[in-house]
């Protein structure tokens, strides 16, 4: 089944199957119901001479009724609770990170540069530009300037909110190389519809080609102060 | 009071200042009604700009300048007052107002609600809290642009987003709507706690007043911590203070949790009302009695308890603790219990029943069968991972129209068929609602069942041209056909607007129980009295859904008919199937 | 019997408590979520915050707090007081208890004026730090509802000048008592939140 877009992240095939789960057991409670509610509306509509019947409920269904749809669902709960604490509960080792600054309406994406450090001189700076390497986890430490921003990748089904005051970490290992879009998913001013970032998976050598390159244009004086 | 004072009251004390709670509930219909036309356009010009980013609205020149969305920040401002409006303006007020205020002291027996002054005083505290919201649209640089969460620092601060006195002006409504409301829920609670009719028993009452009663305590609540945090909000706007500014050693988040505990029981007031309506509905219209009262009751009950422990589902992706984040999902996969019980409940009860297809029972069947979408598209969002994905998308759009609209506005059009010849003393014409009932059901779905596909495809929510972006633009054709759907749907709500002004001064008149129903309402003439009901009030001697009862030859039996010669059913629920 | 169900024809239901009460109760439920929000949104800053005073803040005067404390307490009693002098028919105790009542809740409003006017003194803002805001907020939210009640308590005393008290007035005079009481829990709950812990 294909009815969500491509997924290009470790984690988007459990995301996919966690919905793909959720759809079976919800699509079967739905035809099952709404069925019912055609069948005994169409079954039982109004006859000369006949009576309804005249019941006021059955206890050992409402039982049936209760505990089935409670079991479904602590058992959906409990599975899900599995794929989140994978995804945001932990973020594996890695030596790859990135600092994405949201501000209206702009992505500021920050790399560590040749010293290998943040907030300094040499941080590559880029805007609305974020590449990354393929097979490889990248730490993604958010931030805001301003407003609350949503970073929204939706071929790696990512989605966290930019809070002005706080610091939050995510992580993504992207699988496959290509083009991808970055949008805001928080609304964050007049310009939230077009707060639209690129986003592009290398190789892992084209990436550190790409990388040495931008760290070759950084203009010190674009870095944020320290 | 007497009933003697009636005719010596002026025109303004019997229908403008007035204190009957009938009269009271039908200024709260008329204002929500109005408000609901203003609100429904503006759903229009959002799907103008959404199906056709690129043409111009064919009147732009005549809208003000405020509401024309070709300018981005303007269709903030236009989504953000169709939500507010639809939220604050059209459903609470309808269903807590209009149908409480009329409904409660008719269904369980009482001339009037405990504090007439005080019901006359929430209608005209909630008249100028609306009039202060659609008076944002004229003022100085707009009005209030930031959705209808109006999440900080975005609502907090009008360098972010250019709007100054219209955002004020928005958290100024609705603390006054909210104050309506709380002054609402107070008489509520009282009249139904102390002014039962004799034998009225709570568990004879008829759901919708239960419906009512748990709204009422959710207001209650509720609303007060909305206060606060609007007052904060306001303090942070005009007093220069931080609440929700990390620059000065505020939270962002504070704001979203306080306004969460408010909203998510806020969504169950603007649900459990129609829920009543629909049972009651359901039974009447299956000559059955409801299935499992004591579920339905319970359920409601449940609803609202755990409705206060589950707001932290708006904020999986907002940065709260993920360990939280998962207490909140198992919260919300158990509140979704109670809702598939009161569905099964409905199923049980047309069971074998015999039904007739009026038009207050095709709006309910309609109810039924959207609220199970909008159930079962809740359990989505609340998995975590899931949610990741669709949160702010319009997957998020689709649940909340499918038991806002699909759920609530069903409900209120079943009710509103099914009392207006309680209401006004006619009777609307029935071809012409089911029409509207075939309309309106068909290109509700069109229009909102798409959007659950957009949402799976990431299409944000709140976005002004959503060709933008490439991932989007394949669905730019479900985009202008939603957009089509919803015109539709729009234009045949004109049917209904029609038939209901027509019938006011038209109508066939209503007899006093036209759909042979048992509650203590049809007992009263249509319209009801000041007082509602002669000299003597109704006795109670049963529950509300005796439908097709053994005992009697009829297939009702009313709640306030003595059986001679029959034993009076028991206490509470009456005995179990005798069939 | 059995034949004969009209005979068992249900009582009219006595409320357990009439209208006002019940009314004024439910609605002092809504005053609790208030404070309960403003207290929430105090907790949640404070905790969030690392140091609470801040550098160079003045702390909080908790002695003259509890001083005030003892004086609504005090206010409560006499109201209390009073409604027993109501009970006893003895509408000129009723009066002088109902002043001694406001009396007291003057007093304490005068003592918050003070507290305040201390900490202004004392660089404490109401703007520039949650720590002042949430106070100040707080505590003023807190003192609006004293207000309004001394203003009431105040117009009932004036008004019994008689030597008997109307049905009527009785009712007023009680759900001022309960609106009064409540203002002191409140108060009682806000001196150890924002005091003592
Ligand atoms: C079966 C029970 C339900 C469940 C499990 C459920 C779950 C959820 C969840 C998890 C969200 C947040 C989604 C997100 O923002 O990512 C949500 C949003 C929403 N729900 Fe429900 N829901 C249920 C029933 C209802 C009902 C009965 C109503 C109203 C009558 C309602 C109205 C809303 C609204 C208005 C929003 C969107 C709020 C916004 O962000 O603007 N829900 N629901
Ligand atoms: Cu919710």
């Amino acid at each position: 089944m294909h009815w969500l877009p491509e997924g290009v992240s470790t984690y988007s095939p459990s995301i996919d199957t966690m919905f793909y789960v959720i759809l079976a057991v919800t699509g079967v409670a739905f035809i099952v119901t709404e069925a019912l509610l055609f069948y005994f509306a169409l079954r039982y509509r109004a006859r000369q001479g006949v009576r309804a019947t005249y019941t006021h409920g059955n206890s050992r269904l409402e039982m049936i009724w209760t505990i089935v749809p409670a079991v479904m669902l602590v058992l959906l709960g409990l599975s899900s609770r599995r794929v989140w604490g994978d995804i945001k509960g932990r973020i594996p080792p890695t030596d790859q990170e990135v600092v994405i600054v949201a501000s209206q309406f702009d992505w500021e994406i920050h790399y560590k540069g040749a010293d290998g450090q943040f907030d300094t001189p040499d941080d590559v700076v880029i805007h609305n530009d974020m590449s990354l390497p393929v097979n490889k986890p990248v730490k993604i430490r958010l931030r805001s300037k301003d407003v609350i921003h949503s970073f929204f990748v939706p071929a790696f089904r990512l989605k966290q909110d930019a809070v002005p005051g706080l610091t939050i970490d995510v992580w993504v290992e992207a699988t496959k190389t290509g083009t991808y879009e970055i949008a805001c998913a928080e609304l964050c001013g007049f310009g939230h519809g077009t707060m639209r970032g690129q986003l592009t998976v290398l190789e892992p050598d084209e990436f550190q080609k790409w990388l040495k390159e931008q760290e070759a244009n950084v203009v010190p004086a674009e870095a944020p102060p320290a | 009071m007497s009933l003697k004072h009636e005719h010596e009251l002026s025109f303004i004390r019997k229908y403008i200042f007035s204190m009957d709670h009938k009269i009271i509930g039908i200024q709260f219909l008329f204002m929500s009604l109005l408000f609901m036309i203003v609100g429904g356009f503006l759903a229009m010009i959002v799907r103008w700009q959404l199906g056709f980013p690129d043409r111009e609205i064919p009147f732009a020149s005549h809208l003000p300048e405020s509401l024309n969305p070709a300018d981005p920040a303007h269709y903030n401002a236009v989504f953000t007052m169709h939500g507010s409006i639809m939220i604050f303006l059209v459903i609470i007020p309808i269903l807590a107002g209009a149908f409480g205020n009329f409904l409660i002291p008719l269904l369980i027996g009482a001339r009037d609600m405990a504090f007439p002054k005080l019901n006359m005083l929430s209608f005209w505290v909630a008249l100028p809290g609306g009039l202060i919201m659609a008076s944002s649209f004229f003022v100085e640089g707009g009005t209030a642009a930031t959705g209808w969460t109006a999440y900080p620092p975005l609502s907090a601060d009008p360098q972010y987003t250019g709007v100054g006195l219209g955002q004020t002006l928005w958290v100024v409504s609705v603390l006054i709507l909210g104050t309506s409301s709380i002054m609402g829920a107070v008489n509520y609670i009282t009249t139904i706690v102390n002014m039962r009719a004799p034998g009225m028993h709570f568990f004879r009452m008829p759901l919708s007043v239960w419906a009512l009663f748990i709204t009422a305590i959710l207001q209650l609540m509720a609303t007060p911590v909305l206060a606060s945090a609007l007052g904060m909000l306001l303090f942070d706007r005009t007093l220069g203070t931080h609440f929700f500014n990390p620059a000065g050693g505020g939270q962002v988040l504070l704001w979203q949790h306080l306004f969460w505990f408010y909203s998510h029981p806020a969504v169950y007031i603007m649900i459990l009302p129609s829920m009543g309506f629909v049972s009651d509905i359901i039974s009447t219209f299956s000559r059955k009695p409801i299935f499992g009262y004591k579920a339905m009751v319970f359920s409601l009950v449940g609803i609202a308890g755990l409705g206060f422990i589950v707001w932290g589902h708006h904020m999986f992706q907002s940065g709260m603790n993920p360990a939280l984040g998962t207490a909140f999902m198992i919260s919300t996969m158990v509140i979704a219990v109670p809702s598939a019980i009161k569905t099964f409940n409905w199923l049980g009860t047309l069971w074998r029943g015999s039904i007739h297809f009026t038009p207050a029972m095709l709006n309910a069947l309609a109810f039924v069968s959207t609220f199970i979408v909008g159930g079962l598209s809740g359990i989505f969002m609340a998995s975590t991972p899931v949610d990741m994905f669709i949160h702010d998308t319009y997957f998020i759009v689709a649940h909340l129209h499918y038991v806002l609209f699909g759920g609530s506005l069903f409900g209120v059009f079943g009710a509103l068929n099914y009392w207006y010849p309680k209401m006004f003393g006619r009777m609307m014409n029935s071809t012409v609602n089911t029409i509207h009932w075939v309309l309106t059901f068909t290109f509700f779905n069109l229009t909102f069942f798409p959007m659950h596909i957009l949402g799976m495809g990431g299409h944000m929510r709140r976005i002004y041209d959503p060709t933008l972006y490439e991932f989007l633009k394949p669905m730019q054709p479900m985009n202008e056909f939603i957009s089509i759907s919803a015109f539709l749907l729009g234009a045949s709500q004109l049917l209904f607007a029609g038939n209901f002004i027509f019938s006011l001064f038209r109508g066939k008149r209503a007899e006093s129980n036209p759909w042979r129903a048992n509650s203590l309402e049809w007992s009263a003439p249509s319209p009801p009295p000041h007082l509602n009901w002669g000299d003597k009030l109704p006795t109670v001697y049963r529950g509300p859904y005796e439908y097709s009862s053994p005992e009697v030859a009829e297939d009702y039996l009313p709640q306030n008919r003595p059986l001679i010669g029959a034993p009076t059913p028991s206490r509470t629920v009456p005995a179990p199937a005798r069939a | 019997m059995k034949n004969d169900s009209l005979s068992e024809r249900p009582a009219a239901p006595r409320p357990a408590t009439e209208n006002y009460r019940l009314g004024t109760l439910v609605f002092l439920m809504a005053g609790t979520m208030l404070f309960a929000g403003l207290v929430g949104g105090y907790l949640v800053l404070r905790y969030a915050s690392g140091a609470w005073p801040g550098p160079g803040l003045p702390h909080l005067p908790v002695r003259l707090a509890g001083f005030n404390t003892a004086v609504i307490a005090l206010s409560s009693l006499a109201f209390h007081l009073a409604v027993r002098s109501l009970r006893g028919l003895d509408a000129r105790g009723l009066r002088r208890w109902l002043f001694a009542a406001a009396g007291l809740g003057a007093l304490f409003l005068l003592l918050q004026v003070a507290q305040w006017s201390l900490l202004v003194r004392g660089g404490l803002s109401f703007s520039g730090t949650t720590y002042g805001t949430t106070f100040y907020t707080l505590t003023g939210v807190h003192a609006a509802h004293a207000f309004s009640g001394v203003v009431w308590l105040s117009l009932i005393a004036l008004r019994q000048r008689e030597l008997w008290v109307p049905a009527k007035r009785q009712r007023t005079i009680e759900v001022c008592g309960l609106y009064w009481h409540f203002v002191g829990l409140v108060w009682l709950g806000l001196y150890v939140v924002l005091y003592v812990i």
